[in-house]
């Protein structure tokens, strides 16, 4: 019998795991990711010429009926499921070519437009009653035109009330699957994409807030969260922080400072004028 | 494991057949390793142990309630090697049991070939025996299948593919005079039997339902 080492091993599980597309419109390509609810595979659509993203399923099909449900620009959307000879199920969706949220380096600006976006996403899920109970930077997609796709909705097709679910460092500290829970999970996003901005009191402010221990402490809602920062990008004050005068100050010539510095040329202007004349 | 107890001889027999294929190579590295046996001890205990197990039908105490069969399994050959070595005499070659075909020769170049790995205990080595064992019982299934089904192709793509690795469907299919569908679909094949003869490899040698699902989502990380 032949000595089988362990990458052979490792070779031998995939194969034998490996979902047989046979009889559909299907053909795998390659594996793209893997996660504690599935596989995820690159595949063709021979039927409409594509490349798609096909998830093959651990345990039935909550997930594709969820993420159907959820039309909306910030998620992607399914176009396809069904099950396969050996009773798994599985899903096509949009193929989302672009990099992960925690590789991705943009200005700051941007990162929070993006960070907005994902907020968008999650309350329009909430207001569908469904919760993501896994909101982290590896489940979020930046695609080719700057758009933010929420992904991997696993967690959301088992949540029940009370389940516990989540990643560690994302995960609120009451560790069940709620609105609240993703809200502080929204947050730890955005103490990941704030990352070397430890100046901006005001930012640091509403990760805290939305961080906060206790549920009831933090943004009502993902929306609320989203207005927050975008006062912050508008340069309005932030519920969450008690600025200074100084900061104040800061923030007003920040938001104003096309105005202040119009009034400031108009006045050196008038004061330039003036010495002209009395000469 | 079920088999292995059945009253009907030829299944019973069956039954043996599959439990000592899967167990004999992680029983004799676990003797030789835990216990630092010389190889000659360590292949006349996993004879001694496999001869008394059948002869004192001892698995049939096993229940599935306790824990894995595999466990329970290690634990007789713990307990087997402890009396041996209380009563410090080691069974002879050839005495008064009944000599399994069991070729200690591969098992310990693999041994020389493929040592544990720098702290592993045991334990662990015949858990990855164990794994390893299955998979090779069900690849030389698959092999069997092939021919008697004279798919030979199909399990050369597979060896090739699925176990050596290395080469890409347009370069098989152009060394296999195919075209690239046909390699896909081949090899969609032989995986899918794959899958079934290991999982029926599995369904033989674990102490219950429950542990058969265990291991199947542990092995092929999915749930049947």
């Amino acid at each position: 019998m032949k000595f089988l080492e362990d990458d052979a091993i490792g070779r031998l599980r995939r194969a034998a795991e490996a979902p047989d597309f046979s009889g559909t419109r299907y053909r795998v390509i390659e594996e793209i990711g893997r996660g504690g609810m599935g596989v995820v595979y690159r595949a063709e659509d021979s039927v409409l010429g594509r490349t798609v993203a096909l998830k093959v399923m651990d345990d039935g099909d909550a997930e594709a009926r969820i993420m159907a449900s959820l039309e909306h620009p910030g998620i992607v959307p399914v176009h396809d499921a069904g099950t396969l000879p050996d009773g798994r199920t599985f899903y096509a969706m949009k193929l989302v070519e672009g990099m992960r949220l925690s590789e991705y380096r943009g200005p700051l600006a941007d990162r929070l437009r993006v960070f907005q976006k994902i907020c968008e996403a999650v309350a329009f899920a909430h207001s569908r009653g469904v919760v993501h109970g896994d909101l982290k930077p590896d489940n979020v997609m930046i695609g080719a035109f700057g758009e933010a796709l929420v992904m991997d909705w696993g967690v959301a097709a088992i949540a029940r009330p009370g389940v516990i679910a989540g990643t560690r460092g994302y995960m609120a500290p009451e560790m069940i699957v709620s609105p609240a829970g993703d809200v502080y999970a929204l947050g730890a996003i955005l103490r990941d994409l704030k990352d070397g901005q430890e100046s901006r009191a005001a930012l640091g402010a509403i990760v805290s807030r939305a961080m906060a221990r206790v549920a009831g402490d933090r943004y009502g809602s993902a929306l609320e969260l989203r207005d927050e920062v975008a006062r912050y990008v508008d340069g309005e004050r932030v519920v969450a922080h008690r600025e200074g005068i100084g900061e104040r100050a800061a923030r007003l010539f920040v938001r104003h400072r096309v105005a202040i510095l119009l009034v400031v040329a108009y006045l050196a202007m008038r004061i330039a004028l003036l010495v002209f004349l009395r000469r | 494991m079920v088999a292995a107890g059945s009253l009907d001889a030829g299944e019973r027999r069956r039954g043996w057949e599959a439990l000592v294929g899967a167990y004999w190579k992680p029983v004799y590295k676990f003797v030789r390793i835990k216990w630092e046996y010389s190889a000659e001890d360590a292949a006349d205990l996993t004879q001694g142990f496999f001869a008394r197990a059948m002869e004192k039908d001892f698995f049939r105490a096993y229940d599935a309630a306790r824990g894995s069969f595999r466990t329970f399994l290690r634990t007789c050959l713990e307990g087997f090697v402890a009396n041996e070595r209380k009563a410090g005499a080691r069974l002879k070659r050839g005495g008064d049991v009944q000599m399994l075909s069991l070729d200690f020769v591969s098992a310990e170049g693999e041994l020389f070939e493929h040592p544990p790995a720098a702290g592993s205990s045991p334990e662990e080595l015949f858990q990855r025996e164990w794994v390893r064992s299955l998979f090779a019982m069900a690849l030389e299934d698959l092999k069997a299948e092939c021919e008697a089904r004279e798919k030979q192709i199909y399990f050369r793509l597979f060896e090739r593919y699925d176990v050596d690795a290395g080469s890409s469907y347009a370069e098989l299919a152009d060394e296999f005079q195919l075209p690239v569908t046909s390699v896909t679909n081949y090899l969609a094949w032989a995986r899918r039997e794959f899958r079934r003869l290991l999982l029926g490899r599995l369904r033989e040698i674990t102490g219950g339902d429950e542990e058969y699902r265990a291991d199947a989502k542990a092995l092929l990380g999915m749930p049947l």
